[in-house]
């Protein structure tokens, strides 16, 4: 399984490290407070490396995806050891963020510059990680139903995507909320959202065994 | 051009459709190569994408429907009343169609497709919500329109106008007359037009006319005191938001007792555009013999150095909002009934159980609670008069531990505004649930934070004061940072501020809060900001000080306002700076150039700073009010002649705050070239808490540098007998001793009595009664009449010691009424004197074996209407003679 999933991770590992260089220069570098809910940066760039790891991992229309149906992997080894690289691949950015901010580093460097939010906000930017963690759930397992709804052996095979559009506007509709929102609203809407990413992880899991690989 | 428009915006809808529309093109035609025609969806797949759809339109419709939030059209602003009945209908239609619209969506997903479901909902659901928006902005203008041109237009389209005439305390089935016409019985609704029909508008003569009928004794109440409690006979009725209705006079009779009344006030109450919209009109009338039985009250207080029972309260609170508004008045000119407040907050929150931490903590938490329900929190009210009497009770650190909570609770809490006066902690306190907002928005349940803010700002006041001033004294002219000391931090300062700080990512009102803590975690905060370019303004609202093209950097404001070491460093660093933004001020303020501009509070800090001596100026160094003194008094020069005496009253304002730097010769100058200009000069009012002794000491100073002025002017001409030069500031001089002789302080006292005991024609004389009736802070005054005034001044001063019933006042009433310990007796007055002070004492010990039960409010009950009689002071009927 492990090599299965160190062979799934070559193929995003380059995106990975991009991202962690990302990280690492932003959360050293960036003077402002680092706050999920209220700047797009760290969403963003979530989403678009998230959204290209899908890509390459979930679509199942790649050359490597073919490959590895053919080599006589069982489709739970292949799912799971995709599940895994995801998981990989999200912890990545999470592990140089925790590096860089819990082990003082940021402060030290913004204390050098003299920010003034330094040394007082200490390490209380990781609170941040547990939006990358959900960002990157909500993401992957989104936007991984659209490959695997597209190749089930049923009809309306472009509900995946319908249903993401609708699912992505319904999480930029929360995120935008919890801004404002008052605590027990907003234990609502993560609620929510979680319940969305358990479901969806849910049917990729049921799904996964019946997908049709075209690569 | 319309064609135009269509295919533009055709083309635009295309456009915006093709990243949805493709990839459904894409999917569907890849799935078609090799899946069967015939097959038909997965039930798991189907249940799957049904149920994401129904979770996702419960939450979305959900949070839109209680929030109440903007134009949504889910939202349930249908129901709320405060909406035209179009505007509710509009909300009513989108949220049928809305829901009509999701179920037709969850079928079509469930019977059909997903794809089409969701796009369905999508593009109808935010058409459908463009189209609301449109729609109701177009319906919300055109009802403003309407409102706002009422009156107009034709007469025969205007809307009729609700009033409600009702009194305080809506007391009903008192009879109202307008312009002598009778109406009905309180509370008395009418609109507009049938009262204008009714009513026949009456100028100014017809009022005079009406009152002379009624006889003058309808026209002036006098109070106990002596004071007229109103001036109108007819009192003028002012129906805003209905033309044709100015001329509108009313009076009031209560059981045929008359009331008098001075004002009335108008609110709006009710859904606008609803026929339950009404303004309602609250007449102030008031009723001698209610009055008198308050007063009556007041003085049983005053008697007991304002300490009351829980008897004394009922027969108080017995007359409702009368007592309520009296006790309010009697607190400008007598702060000694605060005492009075704070036993009443005693009753509100049981504090007399209150006797270790423990019971502290169990009473804020039950404050916490009502004003968490209450949605409203003002620290002069009784419960914030609770929480300053509970906080030397509170454990310190479970109040900061709990505060700390709080803030994690309510992280969205508006403290800051909270504290937008010095005095004031929740200024605002209302609202929340009117708003629809889940209740934990602008002050909604977060108002429950208040009173713990209002503690933890006491217990930083408290521990501020236990510490002494700062001291502190880093590198002159060096790094700001060595003039910030973390060991100087108390507890709240350590431990709060940083947190408020930091909240402040995601609250800036939390900043202004921190900033009125203080701690060197805020000045840290504060010197590492860009505070050196100018208008670049902190996230907690705009500075507007200095010129409009560059404003002052917030920050760099926020570092001059600080009352610390380092904000005494900053300034003397920055003087130049600060100098400069004070010049532009005052050049933008050339308006109202007669008064110091607001924000330049910075000039005045030094003074009355809690920063010890040495740190701050030291007297070696003038302050920023003294270097700025000769621009400022300069613009007072570029001011017309009309407004002299408000120049005067802005330079006085000026040398005040500044005082005791400002010297008596500076405001001698600024007298002398006021009363060199105009007319007449009055002596200008200090600010409220520049104590009496210094005015005094002022004062007497400039008269002795005027008197020497007048001595060299030379006499004006006999034509020039009441207007010369000389004439006009002689008269200046006299209106400055009369301003000295009114100050409550024993150095005024003692002037006044020894002029009056040397001159039997002093003007004094004549208006001692009058103004010791109407002023209770003169206390060194009727001391000294006491003891050595003489019987003509004793005898007037006994209607002051008689209304104004304190146990010292009493005193010196039971020292005229004892004949032999008078001194200065005077034979002609002497047995007048000890009469009138032994029939005071008795009316005074009458009063306090009255019992309280009698002061209660009881039914009125009208005078004999006999002819040639009127009403005393209490209401009841006395001869005219």
């Amino acid at each position: 399984m492990w090599t299965l999933a160190r062979w799934q991770l070559r193929q995003v590992n380059y995106l990975n490290w991009v991202m962690v260089v990302c990280v690492i220069g932003w959360s050293l570098f960036t003077s402002e407070p680092i706050s999920f809910m209220h700047g797009a940066t760290m969403a963003s760039a979530i989403f678009v490396h998230a959204a290209l790891i899908v890509l390459i991992l979930g679509s199942s229309s790649t050359s490597g995806a073919g490959f590895i149906y053919s080599q006589g992997f069982s489709r739970d080894q292949i799912w799971w050891s995709q599940a895994l690289a995801l998981l990989m691949s999200a912890a990545m950015p999470c592990v140089a963020f925790l590096l860089t901010v819990g082990t003082g580093l940021r402060g030290i460097i913004q204390g050098a510059f003299e920010n003034p939010w330094f040394p007082l906000l200490g390490s209380s930017e990781l609170s941040e990680l547990k939006w990358m963690l959900l960002a990157y759930a909500a993401v992957f397992s989104t936007l991984s139903y659209i490959w695997i709804r597209a190749r089930q052996p049923s009809k309306d095979a472009a509900a995946g995507w319908m249903l993401a559009v609708a699912q992505t506007a319904f999480f930029i509709y929360c995120w935008t909320w919890m801004r404002f929102a008052p605590p027990w609203l907003c234990s609502v809407l993560v609620g929510t959202t979680l319940l969305l990413i358990a479901t969806t992880t849910l049917a990729l899991w049921k799904f996964h065994q019946s997908v049709e690989v075209q690569a | 051009m319309f064609i135009l428009s269509l295919i533009l915006g055709l083309v635009a809808v295309s456009v915006w459709c093709i990243p949805f529309a493709l990839p459904i093109w894409f999917f569907n035609k890849s799935n078609a190569r090799w899946v069967p025609a015939s097959t038909k969806r997965d039930s798991v797949v189907v249940r799957h994408e049904v149920a994401t759809i129904l979770v996702i339109l419960l939450v979305w419709g959900g949070v839109m429907s209680l929030s109440g939030f903007g134009t949504a059209p889910l939202s349930v602003k249908f129901l709320d009343e405060g909406l035209s009945e179009t505007t509710r209908s509009y909300y009513r239609w989108a949220t049928v169609a809305g829901v009509s619209l999701a179920l037709v969506g969850l079928v079509t997903a469930w019977r059909y497709s997903t794809t089409y479901a969701v796009a369905g909902l999508l593009a109808l659901g935010l058409g459908g919500g463009a189209a609301l928006q449109s729609a109701l902005s177009e319906q919300q203008i055109w009802e403003w329109t309407q409102r706002h041109s009422r009156g107009e237009s034709d007469k025969s389209e205007k809307l009729p106008t609700t009033f409600r005439f009702q009194l305080v305390d809506n007391i009903e089935g008192a009879d109202l007359w307008i312009n002598g016409v009778y109406m009905g019985k309180t509370p008395y609704e009418t609109t507009d037009i049938e009262l204008l029909a009714k009513v026949e508008p009456w100028e100014h003569e017809a009022r005079r006319e009406a009152e002379k009928m009624g006889g003058d004794e309808r026209v002036v109440y006098h109070t106990p005191q002596g004071q007229e409690l109103t001036q109108w006979g007819w009192c003028p009725l002012h129906l805003h938001g209905s033309h044709d209705s100015s001329n509108m006079y009313y009076r009031v009779e209560l059981n045929g007792v008359s009331g008098y009344s001075h004002v009335s006030s108008q609110e709006s109450v009710g859904p606008t555009n609803s026929p339950d919209w009404v303004r309602l009109m609250t007449l102030d009338t008031v009723f001698p013999a209610w009055e008198n039985s308050i007063e009556e009250l007041l003085d049983r207080a005053r008697m007991n150095n304002y300490e009351v029972d829980a008897e004394w309260w009922d027969a108080f609170e017995s007359h409702g909002s009368f007592a309520n508004q009296r006790l309010n008045n009697a607190l400008r000119e007598e702060p000694q009934l605060r005492k009075i407040l704070m036993q009443r907050a005693e009753r509100t929150v049981q504090l007399d159980s209150v006797t270790d931490a423990a019971s502290a903590w169990r009473a804020l938490m039950e404050i916490e609670a009502q004003v968490s329900q209450a949605h409203e929190y003002h620290s002069e009210s009784d419960l914030g008069l609770a929480v300053d009497f509970l906080v030397p009770f509170l454990d310190e650190e479970q109040l900061v531990n709990y505060a700390l909570a709080a803030m994690k609770r309510w992280p969205r809490a508006d403290l800051g505004s909270t504290m937008w006066t010095a005095t004031g902690f929740g200024t605002y306190g209302t609202g929340g649930t009117s708003h629809g907002t889940f209740g934990g928005s602008v002050h909604g349940e977060e108002v429950g934070a208040w009173p713990i803010a209002h503690a933890v700002w006491r217990l930083d006041q408290r521990l501020d004061a236990a510490t002494g001033p700062a001291s502190i004294q880093g590198d002159a002219h060096g790094p700001l940072e060595t003039w910030i000391d973390p060991n100087a931090d108390n507890l709240v300062e350590r431990r709060i501020t940083p947190e408020l700080i930091k909240l402040s990512r995601e609250n800036s009102n939390a900043i202004r809060y921190a900033g009125v803590l203080g701690g060197s975690a805020y000045e840290h905060f504060l010197i590492h900001h860009n505070w050196r370019e100018p208008a670049t303004d902190p996230f907690d609202g705009n500075v507007r000080i200095g010129t409009s093209e560059v404003y002052m950097n917030g920050w760099f404001q926020k570092l001059a306002m600080l009352d610390s070491p380092l904000g005494a460093e900053f300034r003397r660093q920055q003087s130049d700076k600060l100098l400069d933004i004070a010049r532009d001020a005052v050049d933008e303020n050339s308006m109202w150039a007669w008064s110091i501009p607001d924000g330049l509070d910075y000039l005045f800090v030094d003074f009355g700073s809690t920063v010890a001596p040495q740190v701050n100026y030291g007297g070696s160094t003038p302050s920023l009010a003294m270097q700025f003194w000769p621009k400022f008094d300069g613009m007072m020069h570029a001011v017309p002649e009309r407004r002299q005496q408000e120049t005067l009253r802005g330079r006085w304002t000026y040398l005040a705050r500044m005082w005791p730097e400002s010297t008596v010769e500076m405001f001698a100058k600024s007298f002398a070239e006021a009363a060199e200009n105009q007319d007449f000069t009055f002596a200008p009012n200090f600010p409220e808490d520049f104590p009496p002794s210094e005015q005094f000491r002022i004062l007497s100073g400039v008269i002795e540098l005027e008197e020497q002025r007048v001595s060299t002017l030379r006499e004006d001409p006999e034509e020039q007998r009441y207007n010369g030069p000389k004439y006009r500031a002689q008269l200046g001089i006299s209106r400055l001793k009369e301003r000295r002789s009114e100050l409550p302080c024993v150095e005024s006292a003692e002037l006044l009595v020894t002029e009056m005991t040397a001159d039997p024609k002093h003007s004094w004389r004549g208006r001692l009664h009058d103004f010791l009736n109407n002023d209770r802070q003169h206390e060194d005054l009727l001391r000294l009449i006491t003891n050595t005034g003489g019987a003509e001044l004793q005898k007037q001063i006994i209607p002051a010691l008689e209304n104004h019933p304190i146990p010292s006042r009493r005193e010196l009433l039971r020292k005229l009424a004892l004949h032999e310990e008078l001194r200065n007796l005077d034979a002609s007055l002497e047995d007048s004197v000890v009469g009138d002070a032994r029939a005071a004492e008795a009316r005074l010990e009458a009063l306090e074996a009255k019992p309280l039960a009698e002061m209660r409010r009881t039914e009125l009950v009208a005078p004999q209407s006999d002819e040639g009689q009127s009403e005393d002071a209490d209401g009841n009927a006395v001869s005219g003679e």
